[in-house]
């Protein structure tokens, strides 16, 4: 194992996010002991902060504790050196992402605003291409886009998330050398779908229940819409409850969006004052995939796509660099390394135990 | 009951009984059976200082003086040191065991070691129980 | 003899002693001992009611002794004689149980711990019926003064004696004056140059009209008491000189880090200690041994200090002089990796604190051991290792073993006594405490003072210190040499020897043992007869005279006979 310290480690996550405040940690802990999530054997932020101001990134690499962090500020509103500890744990995760993701793009994406906008600008290039290709025949290519979502969920889940998990589970789990019983395999992997679809954990925090129902409701809405255009045929369906349902989905994302997007420029909180360009770049993608699906499937109820096509042009932009590029190397993530996180971690404590 | 003894002793002024004051100031814990009488300096403490002590009913005696060499005043140590050989010679002649009479060396940055010099003189003087010498002055007066 | 009339107090100090001893019994149960006139309790005896009250109740009750049982008469003592003065008794006539140092800070049974004191008191009392009035002695002051050490303390004193007209002799072991200050190249936390600093300083003493300055000297051994002492400098060509006070500023002595294995100091090659790195900022180039630039730069604090193995106690400028390194390697090498390989940052002082935060926003990695169990390991490193060391430590702040990647190490070196410090001791009669730093008369109250009336101490060699701490320690002691020397004349004790003649049998034995030859012997009377200003009171005499001719001046043998009885009379009452 390499333990060596590295003194420009932390130069790499200026460019994640976190500020030049690297040293102001003096380590008095108070940010653990006002976490309410961090737990006997499982310590956090000070701990991680401490790897990263030395530079550990093994150590780092095998720590699944900042996905437990759940950023209610708490810690940050705490510190008396102001290091900001939440936006550390945050520039961290950003950190894993990137370590996590076996391409490369990611860190490249992360790392780099303008390799971001370049490939955004192909992908919208390759979409207009491949409309003039099928001389922008409308049922042609709200067929293909219809089949490209479908794929695309296969092969980004197949070629990009599932390794993704793997190569955590790897860091987390063996290379940290984590030896669970096996039962406790079964009972982290049982656990693992209530984390991903509720983060009941967030309720461990305090004054988190607003923030928690907005992004349950943004999940329940971009889950429910991906169901119902990809499996559903939103678009192509006849059938009024499933169109209705689309519309309450589709709402729901785009107006959640909305409400998270101001909060995020008010800056009304902790978790807020900072945003990474790959923070922007999800939520507005997300906002623009809700909105624009609204505004095609009402466009179709009242018979206006056909004279304006350019609006679906847009959609399957927009859902085709979201899950060509967003997902698999942005923050979209989260939702599986927060969740398969907690199961780690569970398996980590079955350990010590 | 158990036995308490009482043990008197003569600190010098610069090291002994600075250390002691500064086991005070410390906050040590010892046995309380340690009462000072202080000198300045261990060569001032007379035979007769001891003797009498004994024959006033003490269980013990203990004197502490400057490290060898450290003598506020040269070397009134090594006196007190010399004389205390012939002191322990002479208490054995009278029927006091030598071990009631103990000669230490406290600095005054030993307060620590003053606490601990008092309680293992304090349970030296136990196992010895009390002094037999206070018995026959009692018979002889 | 007139009628033995004593008042007692007993002190509470606060709940200091009352907490562990019932303070109103024992005031009840000492009253009833004979001669004791009156007992009383109070809160504080020390405050200025507490004083009082012994004022009026010996004008009331028309005491003639004072007993006061509160805390060690080394910190109070001279307060309450002075209060007996005050109500027009003689100082001597008075005596202290030390109730707090010696009982109730000690004890921890509240029955025993006020019997103890019960006889404690009682012995004072028995003393104090044998105390006598003694009369002070006045001394004049010889206005020069003997300032031994020659680094930044003995010049600051030297300059604020010298300034003020009187004479200073100034003694200094090496070829030149300025000490370490004037081997230092900046100084922390505000980066003056030390050598800059301490220049004209120095050009102002060798210069003075009123300081002689003796380069390669020393002094062998001090004669006399406050006020009149005499040496003789060694030097070339030896010098008598006479003076009133005496100032040691003897200095530090880096500790040598040779000792400790894990530092391999003198068996890699970059591995240098504190002062070999300040030299090469002196000389203005930070390289290797080799002549190449350092890529990874290790400073390892608390070398020597803090640990028990070595030094238990804190040498209070490695940390900043660390974080003033890491600032100077920071400009010097602006590419270089920097480590503070610390125990704890010990930031106080004006401006530290400040300059520990801002050193730390300078791209210098703070990484901690463990100081008294566990100190980092210096090791070659391998070839493909990159670098020259590999420093093994456990990092506390982690609880994590890592490597730290090193060309340089640089060990922050404690300070210890400086080797002559013994030496210098013995000749002017103070104290060390057991790390050979010099001991004060008081630690909080009396700093600058020893125990030795007319001698202070200064600077490094009474404990640790920065250049600030080290000035003001100086110029206090030069404002109390320059008080004594304005007011001309001292009161200094009389507790000292004296010869009934009638006695005396003229067998020298007192000759023999007196360590300042105070006692000669008169053939016409054959006697002996004691020097009173040579006499220091320390007793061996009156210990050692078999006719008991000599008696120890308020360390009389009766005086010490009653204490016991009194100490052991109690004992038996209860």
């Amino acid at each position: 194992m390499n333990n060596r310290v590295d003194p420009n480690f932390k130069n790499e996550l200026y460019k994640l996010g976190n500020k030049e405040s690297w040293n102001d940690c003096f380590h008095c802990g108070n940010c653990t002991a006002v976490c309410s999530l961090t737990e006997e054997n499982i310590v956090f932020p000070r701990k991680a902060i401490r790897y990263m101001q030395m530079g550990l990134k093994d150590k780092l690499a095998q720590s699944a504790e900042p996905w437990l962090c759940y950023y209610c500020g708490d810690c940050t509103e705490t510190c008396p050196r102001d290091a900001n500890p939440g936006e550390i744990m945050m520039a961290l995760r950003r950190w894993q992402t990137v370590k996590y993701e076996w391409t490369g793009l990611a860190g490249l994406f992360y790392k780099s605003f303008t390799s971001l906008i370049v490939a955004l600008i192909l992908v919208a290039i390759a979409i207009l291409t491949i409309g003039f290709m099928k001389d922008f025949n409308h049922e042609a290519i709200m067929h293909f886009g219809h089949s490209l979502e479908f794929w695309l969920i296969i092969c980004v889940f197949s070629i990009i998330l599932v390794p993704n998990i793997i190569r955590m589970f790897y860091f987390t789990v063996i290379k940290a050398k984590v030896k669970a019983p096996i039962g406790s395999y079964i009972a982290a992997f049982l656990s693992l779908f209530g984390h991903m679809f509720t983060q009941i954990k967030t309720f461990k925090c305090d004054k988190q229940t607003t923030r928690w129902l907005i992004h349950f409701l943004v999940v329940m809405g971009y889950l429910g819409l991906l169901v119902i255009t990809v499996f559903l045929d939103w678009f192509g369906t006849e059938n009024q409850s499933i169109i209705n349902l689309g519309y309450i989905t589709g709402g729901l994302v785009f107006v959640f969006t909305f409400i998270l997007m101001i909060s995020r420029l008010s800056k009304n909180r902790e978790l807020n004052k900072y945003s990474h360009s790959t923070d922007w770049f999800f939520i507005i993608w997300l906002f623009l995939m809700g909105l624009t699906a609204f505004l095609v499937r009402l466009f179709i109820d009242i018979d206006l796509l056909t004279n304006n096509f350019w609006l679906y042009m847009i959609h399957l932009m927009v859902i085709t660099q979201w899950g060509l590029l967003l997902v698999p190397f942005g923050k979209w993530t989260h939702f599986l390394y927060r969740s398969f996180a907690v199961s780690f971690i569970n398996l980590k404590k079955a350990s010590l135990s | 009951m158990e036995f308490e003894p009482t043990i008197v002793s003569f600190l010098c002024n610069w090291c002994s009984y600075t250390g002691a004051d500064l086991a005070g100031t410390s906050r040590m814990k010892y046995a309380h059976n340690v009462r000072v009488i202080r000198v300045m300096c261990s060569g001032r403490v007379e035979p007769t200082f001891v003797f009498k002590a004994f024959r006033e009913g003490a269980d013990g005696v203990l004197i502490c003086g400057c490290h060898p060499g450290d003598c506020h005043y040269h070397e009134g140590n090594y006196k007190c040191l010399r004389r205390y050989h012939l002191i322990k010679k002479y208490l054995d002649q009278m029927g006091i065991e030598q071990d009631r009479l103990r000669l230490a060396w406290i600095s005054a940055s030993e307060g620590k070691q003053f606490a601990e010099l008092a309680d293992e003189m304090t349970e030296t003087i136990k196992s010895l129980g009390p002094c037999k010498v206070k018995n026959v002055m009692e018979t002889l007066t | 003899m007139e009628e033995v009339r004593i008042g007692v107090y007993v002190c509470w100090c606060g709940s200091n002693i009352a907490k562990m001893v019932d303070v109103e019994e024992v005031s009840r149960e000492v009253e009833k001992l004979p001669g004791v006139v009156i007992a009383k309790d109070y809160k504080y005896m020390c405050s200025d009611p507490g004083q009082d009250l012994i004022i009026q109740d010996i004008k009331k009750h028309n005491l003639n002794r004072v007993v006061v049982s509160a805390c060690s008469p080394r910190i109070h003592e001279l307060t309450f004689r002075k209060a007996l003065e005050n109500a027009g008794l003689n100082q001597y006539m008075f005596e202290m149980a030390n109730i707090r140092e010696h009982v109730s800070w000690v004890h921890t049974d509240r029955a025993e711990a006020t019997k103890k004191a019960k006889t404690l008191v009682a012995g004072a009392i028995n003393r104090v019926k044998w105390h006598e009035s003694l009369d002070k002695r006045h001394v004049d002051i010889d206005p020069a003064t003997l300032i031994i050490g020659g680094g930044i303390s003995g010049i600051s004193a030297a300059l604020e004696i010298a300034n003020a007209g009187k004479q200073v002799y100034l003694v200094e072991k090496a070829d030149k004056i300025g000490g370490y200050v004037a081997k230092l190249d900046l100084t922390f936390p505000h980066m003056y140059s030390g050598k800059d600093m301490i220049q004209p300083k120095i050009d102002k003493v060798m210069n003075h009209e009123k300081i002689e300055v003796f380069l390669n000297s020393m002094i062998d051994e001090v004669f006399g008491y406050v006020g009149n002492f005499e040496a003789t400098v060694k030097a070339k060509d030896e010098k008598e000189i006479k003076f009133g006070n005496v100032i040691v500023a003897t200095g530090l002595k880096p500790f040598d880090p040779s000792g400790i294995d894990n530092y391999q100091y003198g068996k890699l090659p970059d591995i240098i200690t504190s002062l070999e790195l300040e030299e090469m900022f002196i000389n203005g180039q930070v390289t290797k041994k080799d002549g190449t630039i350092p890529k990874n730069i290790a400073l390892i604090h608390c070398v020597g200090s803090r640990n028990t193995n070595y030094h238990e106690y804190c040498s209070r400028t490695c940390c900043m002089s660390a974080l003033k390194y890491a600032n100077q390697l920071r400009s010097a090498l602006p590419e270089s990796n920097i480590f503070n390989i610390y125990a704890d940052i010990r930031a106080f002082g004006k401006g530290c604190e400040e300059f520990y935060t801002n050193t730390s926003k300078k791209n210098v990695m703070f990484l901690m051991y463990d100081q008294q169990n566990d100190l980092p390991k210096i090791k070659k490193a391998g070839t493909g290792d990159n670098c020259d060391m590999i420093i093994e430590m456990n990092e506390k702040l982690s609880g994590e073993a890592i490597e730290v990647p090193a060309d340089m190490v640089v060990l922050m070196v404690g300070m210890k006594a400086h080797e002559n410090a013994k030496e210098i001791a013995h000749a002017v009669g103070i104290s060390m405490c057991g790390n050979e730093f010099y001991i004060e008369r008081h630690p909080k109250l009396d700093p600058v003072a020893t125990t030795t009336d007319g001698v202070y101490i200064v600077g490094t060699c009474q404990s640790p210190k920065d250049i600030p701490d080290s000035v003001t320690q100086a110029n206090a002691a030069a404002a109390r040499v320059l008080a004594t020397i304005n007011v001309a004349h001292m009161e200094v004790e009389v507790t000292t020897a004296v010869v009934n003649e009638d006695v005396c049998c003229g067998c020298q034995t007192c000759i023999n043992v007196c360590p300042y030859t105070a006692i000669s012997y008169d053939e016409e009377k054959n006697v002996s007869v004691v020097n009173e200003i040579l006499c220091k009171g320390c007793g061996t005499c009156g210990s050692a005279c078999p006719t008991g001719a000599i008696r120890s001046r308020h360390f009389t043998d009766e005086q010490i006979l009653s204490q016991i009885e009194g100490l052991m009379s109690m004992q038996l009452q209860i």
